[in-house]
C-alpha cells in the first residue's frame, strides 16, 4: 500500500511536469512542492492536489504543518491512516 | 388574500380561478409529483401582501442569492404572454416544472386560457416518457437537460410520443441538443423562452441554436455592461444577472453572472466553460462547478456526459486538450467527472460542488 501511494504521488506530479514540456523520468521526494526544475505553478499543484484529494480521501494540507517538500506530502498520506483501495478513475 | 399549496401542475387552476376573480393569490411551496419536497422552502401567509389592490398572484423564485423570495405579478401581466392561437385549443401540457414557480404557472396558465388541461410528470425521465406517450400530451415544456435525458433514456416509449410543441426554458440551449431536438421530435415546433421569475418572459424564439432575436427583448431598453443584460423597466434599469453574447442582431445567454470560481483571486466563468466543453464532438452535456481547494482557494471542476457509442477515453481527451487550448490557465478544469448529468431541481441541470 505505502509504495502505491509513492507510486501515484509521483506519477501525478510527473504527469503534469511533462504536460508543462518537463522530462524528469522521476520525482526527487526531497524538492520542495514548488521546485523550479519540476515546472509547476500554483494552479498545477491545486490540481495534484485536488486530484490527491479524489482518490486518498486525505489532504496533505489538513497537516498541522503544511508540506513544503514531496516526501511531507506523500508521508502525510501514508501516515494519515488511508487504508483503503486507491480509488482510479 | 388567498393561500394555495399546489402539489402538481393541475392544482393551479382552481388559483387561476381564483385570480380571475379579482382576488390575490400566493402560492405557497409544497410537495412534489415525484416525492420530492419544498420542506426547506419557507411558506406563503396571508401576511404576504401584493404591493397593490386587485388581481395579483404570488410565485416562488429560488433567489440569486439562494433564498427563496416570493415575486408578485399582476394578473394582466401574466395573461399578457399566453397564447391565444386557436391551434392550441385544449391541447395537454405536460412539464416536470414546480408549480410555485413561474416556469411552472406559465405552462399551467397557457393550458388553462386555452381551455386544455396540464400533466406534472416527475423527473424521472422512463417515467416522464409514459406519461407523455399513454397520455398522449401534446405540449411539453421543460428545461433542455429534461428533454435530453428523455431523448436518452425514454427507451422504445419515446418513438410512441408525437408531440406538437416542445417549449424549453430555464437553462442555456447549446446548438448541438437544439440540433438532437428537431431531428427526434421532427414534427414539433420548438420554442425557446429566456424568462426570470422577477421580469417574466423577456425572449421568445423558434431558433434551436441558443440564439434568439435581440429585437424581441420584452422590454423599453436594453444594454449589456460588462457581459452582464440589463433591461429598462418602468423607467429604471435592471441587471438580468445574465451573462450574453451579442452577433449581429442576435442575443445569446451564456450563463449566471454569479456563477463564477474565484482561483488564485481570479474570477473564472463556470458557464462559458460548459459551453466551450460542449462544443467538443461526443460531449453530450457538461457544467462547471467550483470545487474547493487549500491551494487556490478554488479550482474548477468538470462534471460531463458522453455521447452513446461514443469512446469515452477518446472524448476526454479531446475535451482537455480543447480546454487547455481555449481557455486561460485558472480556467481549466483541474477535476474531471465522468457522468450522467441529471435533473435538478424545477428539472434544471445539476449545479451542486462535486
Amino acid at each position: 500500500m505505502n509504495n502505491e501511494v509513492w507510486n501515484t504521488v509521483e506519477n501525478l506530479v510527473l504527469r503534469v511536469h511533462r504536460r508543462n514540456g518537463g522530462q524528469l523520468l522521476e520525482l526527487d521526494f526531497d524538492l520542495r512542492l514548488l521546485d523550479a526544475g519540476l515546472m509547476l505553478d500554483s494552479l498545477d499543484l491545486a490540481e495534484i492536489v485536488a486530484e490527491v484529494e479524489r482518490v486518498f480521501r486525505v489532504s496533505p494540507f489538513e497537516a498541522a504543518e503544511p508540506p513544503a517538500t514531496w516526501r511531507a506530502f506523500t508521508q502525510y498520506l501514508v501516515t494519515s491512516g488511508i487504508s483503503g483501495v486507491v480509488q482510479t478513475e | 388574500m388567498h393561500v394555495f399549496r399546489p402539489t402538481v401542475l393541475q392544482d393551479l387552476f382552481a388559483a387561476f380561478d381564483t385570480v380571475q376573480s379579482g382576488a390575490a393569490v400566493a402560492l405557497s411551496p409544497g410537495g412534489h409529483v415525484d416525492g420530492a419536497s419544498d420542506a426547506a422552502w419557507p411558506q406563503a401567509t396571508t401576511e404576504m401582501r401584493p404591493p397593490g389592490d386587485g388581481p395579483w398572484l404570488g410565485v416562488w423564485s429560488s433567489g440569486s442569492g439562494g433564498r427563496p423570495r416570493l415575486v408578485w405579478w399582476r394578473w394582466k401581466a401574466l395573461l399578457a404572454v399566453v397564447s391565444t392561437s386557436p391551434e392550441r385549443r385544449a391541447w395537454s401540457w405536460a412539464s416536470p416544472f414546480q408549480p410555485r414557480s413561474f416556469a411552472g404557472v406559465q405552462v399551467a396558465l397557457q393550458a388553462w386560457a386555452s381551455g386544455g388541461r396540464v400533466v406534472s410528470v416527475p423527473r424521472s425521465p422512463t417515467e416522464s416518457v409514459r406519461i407523455l406517450s399513454e397520455q398522449q400530451c401534446e405540449a411539453l415544456c421543460c428545461t433542455p437537460t429534461f428533454i435530453d435525458l428523455l431523448m436518452q433514456q425514454g427507451g422504445d416509449a419515446i418513438a410512441r410520443w408525437h408531440p406538437r410543441q416542445i417549449t424549453l426554458s430555464g437553462e442555456v440551449l447549446s446548438s448541438a441538443l437544439g440540433r438532437r431536438v428537431t431531428e427526434r421530435f421532427e414534427r414539433a415546433r420548438v420554442t425557446t423562452i429566456f424568462a426570470t421569475s422577477e421580469l417574466g418572459v423577456l425572449l421568445r424564439s423558434h431558433r434551436v441554436d441558443g440564439w434568439y432575436e435581440a429585437d424581441t427583448l420584452a422590454c423599453e431598453e436594453w444594454r449589456v455592461r460588462e457581459h452582464v443584460l440589463e433591461i429598462k423597466r418602468d423607467g429604471h434599469w435592471v441587471s438580468t444577472g445574465d451573462l450574453v453574447e451579442l452577433r449581429g442582431g442576435l442575443i445569446r445567454m451564456i450563463g449566471r453572472a454569479d456563477a463564477v470560481a474565484n482561483v488564485g483571486g481570479t474570477k473564472v466563468g463556470l458557464a462559458e466553460i460548459g459551453l466551450v466543453a460542449e462544443e467538443v464532438p461526443g460531449v453530450r452535456r457538461a457544467v462547471a462547478v467550483a470545487l474547493p481547494n487549500p491551494i487556490t482557494g478554488q479550482v474548477v471542476s468538470l462534471r460531463f456526459a458522453v455521447d452513446t457509442g461514443c469512446d469515452c477515453d477518446e472524448v476526454t481527451a479531446a475535451l482537455q486538450e480543447r480546454l487547455r487550448r481555449r481557455l486561460p490557465k485558472e480556467a481549466w478544469p483541474r477535476s474531471w467527472v465522468l457522468d450522467e448529468i441529471g435533473p435538478a431541481v424545477n428539472a434544471k441541470r445539476w449545479r451542486g460542488v462535486s
